[in-house]
Parts: C-alpha cells; sequence; structure tokens
C-alpha cells in the first residue's frame, strides 16, 4: 500500500496547483487509507485537510515542507499533538523577524529544540541531503545523517523521490548506501503538486508568476516534467520498482502519525470573574443591570425574553464568549472609543443589554434565534464597528488582557480574480503588454478568473479583444482553473481570536506587514479549529462621527450631542425624502438616493427597510417597486395566508428580512427554529439544487400537516427561495439604520463638520473627493483650497459655511512634513513665498513643494505662475543645499533657527532672482488636471466650466437645467462620469447606472442593455470619463429627476 | 564543450522502449551504458509533450544526450 506523504496544494502559494478538496478526492479514489499535507511553510491547508479527509474517510496527515536557515528543504510530519504544537512553534520561528515575514526561515537550532513528536524525511531536491549527494560530497551527508539521527532516532527517514529529474538513480544509490550504513530507512514520495499531470501547464505557469519569468525563460526553479502528479500505487510500484520496501514504509508511517489536529474543539477562554462569581452569574447581573438602564420598564415580557436568551447562551457554552465582547466593549466606551455592534448580534436583547449593539432587539421583536439557538449549525458571530482611527486601542487592549501568547488576528486569502488572472497569467505566457493592459483593465472589476473565456461574448467593451481569442486561450484556461487559489495571504480587516490555551496548541502564527501576529487560518477556518472569532472592525464612519464631533466643539453651537439626537427630527427626513444623502452612511448610493426619493420615509422603520431593500435579493425579486406602492398606499397589502400578516406586517406583506424567513418557516410549516435556520442557510448559501429541494420537500410536507393549502405553501416557498439567496439581517439593517440616520442628521444639520470629516476619512463611502466636495458646495459651504498659511493635515472649518482642504488630500504627502510646515508657521509666522518656505522648513523635499505648488497652495503668496514657480523650484533647492539652509534633516536645532535673522528667506538674497510674474504659462486645464490628480478636486474650477460657452453653443444643457426639467422632457447634457456599474437585475439584463457631475449640481442616469451595447461600452475605458449624453428625464414617482440615457458619446 | 544537434536517428535495435543501437547517417552506434535518464517537458503551450531524455555511452566512446518522444529518438546533444 503506498501513501502519499509530501503534497503541496494550492496553500503553497504559485507552487501548488491542486485544490486539497481535489487531492483528497484523487487520494480516495485510489483507495489510499492516508493523504499528507505538506505545504511549503504553513500549515494553512491543514483544516480543510481534515475536513475532506472525514468527508472521503482517508486518514489525514498533517505537515509542512519547512525551509531552513541555509535554503535547504526539509519535510516535516506530524506523529501527534505534541508534534503539531512543536510545529506550530518551529513555523512561528520561522517567520519571526523582518526578513522572514515574507522568506521564513527555520535554524536547526530550533527544529533540533522542538522535535519532540516530529517525523522527519530528509527531503526533496532542495534538501541539503541530496545537495550533498548531488554534489558528489558523501561525507557531509553522511555527517548529516548522523547528526538527524542522533536527535530524531527512529523518526528520521531518507526520501527518495521519484521525480522523473536527472540523477534521480544515481541519488537514490547513494542513499540506499547510507541507509545501510546508518540504518535510517528509506521512504518513497512523488512531490506532489498537482492532481493530474494534465495540470502541468497551470503549474509551471503559477511558478512562473512565483519567479517573475515566462514560459519561454528556462530558469532552476521551475518544473522540469509532468512527474509530480497524485498517482496511484500502480505508479508507484512502478516508479519505485528498484527500491520496493520504500513504498511500503509510506504505509508504515502513515500508522504512526495520529490525527493531530482535532476539529469542532472550542478553545475560548474563561472570562475571569471578580469574588469567584460564576460566569453566568455575572452575565446575567450585567444583563438585568443594562435592562434597567436602558428601558424605563422592565416588564415581563423582555424579562422573559431575557431569561430565555441567557439560558440559551449558557446551554450552549457562550457564557464568556458574551462577557469577553462586553469587556471589550465596556474599555471602548470608557476611553469614549465609538462603536457599536453589527450583524445578527442585534437579534439579541442581551447584546443590547450589555451595549454591545444599539438595537433594541426586544422592542423591534427580532428573532434571537437568527442569531443563536440550538439547533444552529453555525457559531454566533459578533461584530462590532469601531472609529477606525482608534480601534487600535482596542485590538491592544486586547492583547494586554488576554495575553500576546493567546490573541492573535485572522488571516485572508485574496484570489486569482478576473483582473489579476489576465495580468499575471498573460505575463507568464508572455502576451502582448499592450494587449494584457487593455483587457484587464476592461475586464470587470467583479469579474472572477473562471468567467474571462465568456465575458467576451457579454461584455460589449470586451467585444474586440474576440480576434485574440486564439492567443488568449491558455490564459483562459489556466485562468479558469486558479480561479479561487490563495494568491496573497493578508490580515482580515478586523477578525481576531482569542484562545483558551496559548494558541501553538492550535495554530502557528506569522507577522502580518504591519507587524501584528496572525493565524494562517482564514474566518472559516479558525472555527473548524475550535477558535471563536470576533471581528472588532474599522468603519471610518464612526471616525467621521467622531471628527465632525470635535469639529463641531469649536463652534458657535456648540459640541454635537451625538448619543442623544432626535430619531424625529423632520428636517432631516425631508432632506432624505429629497434623496440629498451623499455622505450619509449606507444611502448615498444613487439606487439608495433615487429609492429616497420615492419612498417618503418619515421613520426609522423606513430606514430600516431601505438598507436592506437596495440588496441584490429584493432587486432580484422585483421587490423594491412593490415594496414602494404598498408603503406609499398606492396598491393594497395581501397575505398568501392569514398567519403571514403579524410576520409580515411591518414590511407590507414583502420579505424583507431573513428573519421572516425564520419566522415563515415556523408559522406555516412548523419548522423548529434550528430547521428553519438551516432552510435560511441553505438559501442564503446558494448550495446545491438537491439540498434545497429536499428541504422545499419538507417545508411543504409539514405545512401540509399543519392544515396550510399545498398551492399556497408552494407559492410560499417559492417567495421565501426567490428572495433568501441574498436576504439580509434585520437586526443588521436595523443597527446600520441608527448610524444611517444618525449622519443623515448630521449632514442635515452640521454639513461643514461632516463633509470636513469625511475628506479627513478619505478614502470612505461610496464617491470620490470632488463629488463630496460638490455636495458640500451644493449646500453652501465654501471649498477653500490648501493654503501654506492657512491649511493644517487634516482639513478644517474656518466658519460654518466653509471647509479649509487640508495637506493629508495632496497625494503622497506625509504628515510628518505637514506638521513641519505648521510648526514652523506657528513659531515663526506666514510663509511669504516658495523660497521662504524652502529655507524655513528642511522636511520639506522637492516632491512635497512640487505637490504643493501644483495644487495651488502658493497662489495666495505668489504672484507668479505655478510653472514658473516649478521651473525655479530646483535653483531655490540647490541654493539651499549650497547654504547648508537648513540644517541638515534631523539635526533641526531650535537653538540655531532662534538665533537666525527672522524669516530668512532665500527670496530675499540678492544672488537669487525672484521668479518672473509674467503668467499664462498654466492654463486652466493644466491647473485642474494637477488638482484633480493630486487632490482629487478642482478648485480653480469645473472640467465643464472650461468647455460651457461651447458645450452651450452646440446645445448642451447643464445638469441643474435637467434637474429642473418636466418629465419626459428629451435632453443633452455633458458632465463627468462618476461610478458606472452594473447591478445584478431580475431580467439578467445589464443595467448600468451612473452619476453625472457638472460645475454647478449632479444628475443619475440610468441606461437600459440596447444602448450600453451600442455604445455605452465606452463608460468602463478610459475615453468615458468626460461625457455627452442625451435622453429622457424621468422622475418615476420621486422628487428627484433622473436620465434615461438613450445615447451617449465621448467628450475627449 | 558540448553541441546541441537535435538530430533523428534511425534506432534498429530497441530495449523495450528504448533505443539499444542506432543509425546516424551512416554511423552506427551502440549504446553500452547508460549514465542516465530524466524526463523533460516540452513547449506545451505549442503542443508539445514530454520527453525521455538519456545520457549513454556509445561503442564508439560518444556521450551522447538522447531525446525521445512518441517512438521517435533524435541525438538532443554532442559532449564533445
Amino acid at each position: 500500500m503506498f501513501v502519499h506523504l509530501h503534497c503541496h496544494s494550492s496553500y503553497s502559494f504559485l507552487d501548488g496547483a491542486s485544490s486539497i478538496e481535489s487531492l483528497v478526492a484523487q487520494a480516495a479514489m485510489y483507495n489510499m487509507p492516508a493523504l499528507a499535507l505538506t505545504d511549503h511553510n504553513t500549515i494553512a491547508g491543514l483544516p480543510e485537510l481534515h475536513k475532506w479527509a472525514a468527508i472521503y474517510r482517508i486518514k489525514p496527515i498533517s505537515g509542512a515542507e519547512v525551509t531552513m536557515a541555509d535554503g535547504t528543504h526539509i519535510t516535516l510530519l506530524v506523529q501527534n499533538r505534541e508534534g503539531f504544537r512543536n510545529l506550530c512553534e518551529l513555523l512561528t520561528i520561522a517567520h519571526d523577524g523582518p526578513e522572514k515575514r515574507t522568506e521564513p526561515r527555520l535554524s536547526e537550532d530550533d527544529l533540533f529544540r522542538l522535535h519532540g513528536g516530529l517525523l522527519v524525511l530528509s527531503g526533496c531536491r532542495k534538501s541539503f541531503l541530496q545537495n550533498a549527494l548531488h554534489r558528489r560530497a558523501y561525507g557531509r551527508a553522511r555527517a548529516w545523517v548522523d547528526k538527524y539521527r542522533g536527535v530524531f532516532g527512529d523518526r528520521l527517514y531518507l526520501e527518495c523521490e521519484a521525480d522523473g529529474y536527472p540523477q534521480r538513480y544515481a541519488a537514490w544509490r547513494l542513499m540506499a548506501q547510507l541507509s545501510e550504513e546508518t540504518g535510517v530507512p528509506l521512504v518513497a514520495t512523488s512531490n506532489v503538486h498537482y492532481v493530474d499531470k494534465q495540470l502541468f501547464p497551470v503549474h509551471d505557469v503559477l511558478r512562473c508568476i512565483g519567479l517573475g519569468c515566462d514560459v519561454y525563460t528556462p530558469h532552476p526553479d521551475r518544473p522540469l516534467n509532468r512527474q509530480r502528479w497524485l498517482h496511484d500505487q500502480e505508479e508507484a510500484l512502478r516508479r519505485f520498482e528498484s527500491i520496493p520496501e520504500a513504498v511500503s514504509r509510506t504505509m508504515e508511517i502513515a500508522l504512526r502519525c495520529e490525527v493531530a489536529l482535532a476539529l469542532n474543539e472550542t478553545h475560548f477562554p474563561n472570562f475571569r470573574t471578580s469574588n469567584g462569581q460564576s460566569g453566568a452569574d455575572m452575565l446575567r447581573e450585567l444583563v438585568f443591570q443594562g435592562a434597567k438602564e436602558r428601558y424605563s420598564d422592565v416588564d415581563n415580557s423582555l424579562i422573559a425574553r431575557l431569561n430565555h436568551e441567557l439560558e440559551m447562551i449558557c446551554e450552549l457554552g457562550y457564557v464568556d464568549y458574551f462577557l469577553v465582547v462586553w469587556d471589550i466593549v465596556r474599555f471602548a466606551r470608557s476611553r469614549g472609543i465609538r462603536c457599536a455592534g453589527r450583524g445578527s448580534a442585534a437579534d439579541s436583547a442581551v447584546a443590547y443589554c450589555l451595549y454591545i449593539t444599539d438595537v433594541d432587539a426586544a422592542g423591534r421583536g427580532l428573532l434571537f434565534e437568527r442569531f443563536m439557538s440550538l439547533e444552529r449549525a453555525e457559531r454566533p458571530d459578533i461584530d462590532i464597528d469601531f472609529a477606525a482611527d482608534r480601534r487600535d486601542e482596542v485590538m491592544a487592549y486586547v492583547y494586554r488582557t488576554y495575553g500576546r501568547d493567546k490573541v492573535a488576528r485572522v488571516a485572508t486569502y485574496q484570489t486569482f480574480r478576473g483582473r489579476s488572472a489576465v495580468r499575471e497569467i498573460g505575463q507568464a505566457m508572455a502576451l502582448p503588454e499592450h494587449l494584457l493592459d487593455s483587457l484587464a483593465k476592461r475586464v470587470p472589476w467583479s469579474a472572477h478568473a473562471d468567467q474571462l473565456d465568456g465575458l467576451l461574448d457579454r461584455v460589449p467593451e470586451l467585444g474586440e479583444f474576440r480576434t485574440h481569442r486564439k492567443a488568449l486561450q491558455w490564459l483562459f484556461a489556466i485562468a479558469r482553473h486558479i480561479a479561487g487559489f490563495p494568491r496573497h495571504f493578508g490580515m482580515h480587516s478586523g477578525g481576531i481570536v482569542i484562545s483558551q490555551h496559548p494558541l501553538y496548541e492550535t495554530t502557528s502564527l506569522q507577522p502580518s506587514a504591519k507587524g501584528e501576529w496572525m493565524t494562517p487560518y482564514d474566518k472559516r477556518t479558525v472555527e473548524d479549529v475550535g477558535l471563536v472569532k470576533l471581528d472588532l472592525l474599522s468603519l471610518r464612519t464612526m471616525a467621521a462621527v467622531e471628527g465632525a464631533i470635535e469639529l463641531s466643539a469649536a463652534g458657535a453651537r456648540g459640541k454635537i450631542d451625538y448619543d442623544h439626537l432626535p430619531f424625529d427630527d423632520p428636517a432631516t427626513f425631508e432632506m432624505i425624502r429629497r434623496g440629498e444623502t451623499i455622505g450619509v452612511f449606507q444611502l448615498e448610493s444613487p439606487a439608495q438616493r433615487a429609492l429616497q426619493s420615492r419612498l417618503n420615509a418619515d421613520g426609522l422603520e423606513d430606514i430600516v427597510a431601505s438598507v436592506a431593500l437596495i440588496r441584490p435579493g429584493p432587486i432580484l425579486g422585483n421587490m423594491v417597486d412593490p415594496f414602494i406602492a404598498r408603503r406609499n398606499g398606492h396598491e393594497p397589502i395581501m397575505y398568501l395566508h392569514p398567519k403571514l400578516e403579524p410576520i409580515l406586517g411591518k414590511t407590507y406583506g414583502v420579505v424583507l428580512f431573513q428573519e421572516q424567513v425564520i419566522e415563515i418557516a415556523t408559522a406555516i410549516a412548523n419548522f423548529t427554529p434550528g430547521e428553519a435556520d438551516e432552510l435560511r442557510r441553505v438559501m442564503s448559501h446558494a448550495r446545491s439544487h438537491a439540498e434545497m429541494v429536499n428541504i422545499g420537500e419538507r417545508f411543504m410536507a409539514k405545512a401540509k400537516e399543519g392544515g396550510i393549502p399545498e398551492d399556497v405553501s408552494k407559492t410560499i416557498f417559492s417567495y421565501i427561495q426567490a428572495y433568501a439567496s441574498y436576504g439580509f439581517c434585520e437586526a443588521h439593517a436595523a443597527a446600520f439604520a441608527t448610524t444611517a440616520y444618525k449622519t443623515a442628521y448630521l449632514v442635515q444639520h452640521y454639513p461643514a463638520e461632516f463633509y470636513a470629516s469625511i475628506l479627513n476619512q478619505y478614502p470612505m463611502g461610496y464617491y470620490p473627493v470632488h463629488v463630496i466636495c460638490a455636495e458640500a458646495k451644493r449646500r453652501g459651504i465654501r471649498i477653500l483650497p490648501v493654503d501654506v498659511n492657512e491649511s493644517d493635515w487634516n482639513c478644517t472649518i474656518p466658519s460654518s459655511d466653509s471647509i479649509r482642504l487640508g495637506f493629508r488630500l495632496i497625494k503622497r504627502f506625509s504628515q510628518p512634513v505637514s506638521e513641519a510646515i505648521t510648526g514652523e508657521r506657528d513659531r515663526r509666522g506666514r510663509y511669504l513665498s516658495v523660497a521662504d518656505m524652502v529655507c524655513r522648513v528642511p522636511h520639506v523635499d522637492r516632491l512635497h513643494l512640487e505637490h504643493l505648488v501644483r495644487v495651488g497652495a502658493f497662489d495666495t503668496v505668489e504672484s507668479a505662475d505655478r510653472q514658473v514657480l516649478l521651473w525655479h523650484l530646483p535653483q531655490w533647492l540647490a541654493r539651499r543645499d549650497e547654504h547648508n539652509l537648513p540644517l541638515l534633516e534631523g539635526a533641526w536645532n531650535e537653538a540655531v533657527i532662534a538665533a537666525a535673522p527672522p524669516r530668512r528667506s532665500l527670496a530675499s538674497n540678492p544672488a537669487i532672482p525672484a521668479p518672473s510674474t509674467r503668467s499664462g504659462y498654466s492654463s486652466m486645464a493644466k491647473r485642474l488636471a494637477d488638482e484633480y490628480q493630486l487632490l482629487g478636486v478642482g478648485v480653480s474650477g469645473h472640467w465643464l466650466s472650461l468647455y460651457r460657452s461651447s458645450l452651450k453653443s452646440l446645445g448642451y444643457q447643464t445638469i441643474q437645467e435637467v434637474l429642473e426639467a418636466a418629465e419626459g422632457t428629451r435632453v443633452t447634457v455633458a458632465g463627468v462620469a462618476i461610478r458606472p456599474h452594473r447591478p445584478p437585475t431580475k431580467s439578467g439584463r445589464t443595467v448600468v447606472f451612473f452619476t453625472l457631475e457638472d460645475e454647478e449640481s449632479m444628475l443619475d442616469a440610468t441606461m437600459f442593455e440596447s444602448v450600453y451595447k451600442t455604445e455605452g461600452a465606452i463608460l468602463f475605458t478610459p475615453s468615458g470619463r468626460l461625457l455627452g449624453v442625451s435622453g429622457t428625464v424621468q422622475y418615476r414617482g420621486g422628487e428627484r429627476s433622473q436620465l434615461l440615457v438613450e445615447h451617449v458619446w465621448s467628450l475627449t | 564543450m558540448t553541441r546541441i544537434v537535435q538530430r533523428p536517428v534511425a534506432v534498429y535495435r530497441w530495449n523495450g522502449m528504448e533505443p539499444e543501437a542506432f543509425r546516424d547517417h551512416d554511423t552506427e552506434y551502440v549504446i553500452v551504458d547508460v549514465l542516465d535518464r530524466w524526463r523533460e517537458m516540452g513547449n506545451w503551450w505549442q503542443g508539445e509533450g514530454e520527453r525521455l531524455m538519456m545520457r549513454v555511452w556509445t561503442s564508439a566512446n560518444d556521450l551522447l544526450d538522447l531525446e525521445g518522444e512518441s517512438g521517435e529518438w533524435r541525438i538532443y546533444k554532442i559532449w564533445d
């Protein structure tokens, strides 16, 4: 019997061309009793190996191929739990160090120190042993074997590879000799890198990507042949005909290895309570104390609900989980760090009473079972948003409190997407750069790597590439295969695990680029190995809110009392009804703004519904229009069965939330809460058709038992089926809606503060900087340019109707330089010229100065043209160096500066000519180009203002004129296209939405497939930035006009 | 010194699937020792497959690398 003991999966990053499932499936198909996974320097794939091995009923053997300090490889297999722990620690050590983060290296000393429970196979061609044998250094090889045998004893094996490489048989002969002399047995491996030999091209291309070469370039690290596939026993016996004992030894090793990674255990820490109180008692006390604070009246129904939730939490063993989250939130609140729970946790009244969420689950009648139930297979997941700029303080608290050895961040794997596949595979295939560049730029952002071939026919802007189909065939074929393979390893934005035991028991660790330690497991696999994940997310909206509060403190109206904003402010709802919600959390997209202008929102419930409505599910299910019609009384509200009325009443008979799916299943088909949650999961995870049919049959059968007519139950099931594939959780919508309303309130009442704060958090939200500025201007706020004598790092509000742009918006501007500029200005007064700044601020280099000039930051102190100033810059900088002014960077000496003549200026030196004041070198177009490129907004004007007179003479209307036009008016308008996108539609046809911006206003536009296919593809090409559009004005029953596009053309 | 020649040869005696003696132009070669065997992939993107490579000593005391694919054999390299 043969077992593969050296096997790489796609987790070997660019050196493994098969998924773990396919490897396990093939091993099972060949009736192999076990399979080892030995990816390069990682155990990331082990949970998946264990999961698939359990399904295919083979034994998973944990391992890794580790790179030693001298660059040689060694294969380690885990014999038992001790070995697993040691492997985890060894891999962590191997990654510990700045240069080892991306190129891990393990010292022999560490390996020998942590050798327990590990089996060693001497390794592949890149091992020390084989290197020595290939170099005819038999003595060194023998010394290596003796040394390792001394440490590992009978846990050392000499690895014979049958990979069809040169010198293979010579190496075997020497290894056999070594084996005979030392008694260390031989073992056969095939160093598997893919399931089937047909996948050799995929492996070769992945290696080319990894090595930065193309297929025409010979490289010693590219695979030489296609022998490294997961072959069967017969092939093994053929390959190792001369050493059959090495084949049978694989089985012996497989039997020595225990299944070392236990799935489905829980390692969440025990929360340390004070006074010996039990966790459950403490939780109960905290919850009822919070209930008293949160509710004016704690009535019996609330008590019953809290007791029910607490019982469930205790029974499922999540007391400590809740206490830990409570503790983290308590810390954040005590430090004034704004936070709010989101997701299904908001279904819990306990979470509300612990201040984890701000959604009154009991008051809203939210279903706790959506979050947690006895029958629910998934672990509950609590996600908390923290102000982005202070989230790290919370992380630091978690590390401090629960121990650095027990806390780690969760990893995330970016997979090959359409665009990256085109670029990377195309380069490896040596396809022309211009072809790849233009193709990659036009592939839709969301396209998967396995969709590329079909896109050429479906996406009009890719049509011209059909003629290249033959040249692209390998690219498409390989992309199809590697779609979903991990490509980049990174840190999850907020995922964190806290363990009861040191993390080495379950995972290795490696540092992120930021220096935080993370497990190699992603958010799914951490749960598989029993680690409970918390999502401590950083939300820029929270930071923007905090920033607005701070900015308001200096204003005449005083500090915003954000925690006590009225939820019934008429002016805020009026603004929302007009769809003027740019900058408002969750309500700013064109679709949301169009919805708001039709929905007539007058309460928080409408906003909760809005958040859930503009999602693929309700859009695909064609629920938006019926919802609006029923909400506004234009259509009667009907229920298929009276039992649905209490469930769907608040959404006018429309299924909008996942909680409703669960309640319907319970009411109509008498599903238990767990069964109902299973129904939700089957639907929301778009699993197999068979699974869907199965649960549908169960639904119908149980509904029939309950006396529901079959046709009614069938229709109800089809409704929830159509909807639930993208369903939205009501608790999550309610959590978001609360923040949405509050930010709308800020936009309405504190626009300068809030928009300035949004700019300070950029990038955030849906729109680019120039749109935020345009919206602020529309609200009467003046946007003041960056000015060396007025600006700070952040955008500021000199008055309630103006925003001064900050240095932070300038591309590649650094905060230390900004602080040096403002510090010197505070100490010694305003800058008189560019040369003055050159002289006074040592930190400001040529790049910073150029950018300051190009965005007009010197316009108020320099009469010279910007271009003239740029011409003079090198001269001033050279003089600064010659005169040794200023002092060397880093040796800035306050005493010397103080002793220097006031406002010493190079410009006042007669040896340095002042710049010519002749103007006209920088055209308006050049200035705008610079400002848009470096600042993201044109402060000197707008692109359209340059061409307005010509456009007017050609019959183009302004957007303001279009906004005031009557329904059905045909118009021609010009503008900058913003965020063209193609969301899914019920019909499957493509509809393009985008916004047009001119110097005064913005207009949302819709383009149907016929126009998109004939003319509209330019929107997704570089020439689609500045557009001419003709079409018809529509209101669709709302207050805000939109444009239905009939023709579109480029104005560039 | 080596020379890459990639010249087809006529195998007239076989040892299983491998050549034992072959003719190159008018010269006949008998393989007296196979020093090494390995496999090499061709330009797969141009439809080429995997080849068996053999480094052999011949009766004429030549050291040659032979290349075989689908029953066709070539002298790939001559070692001077």
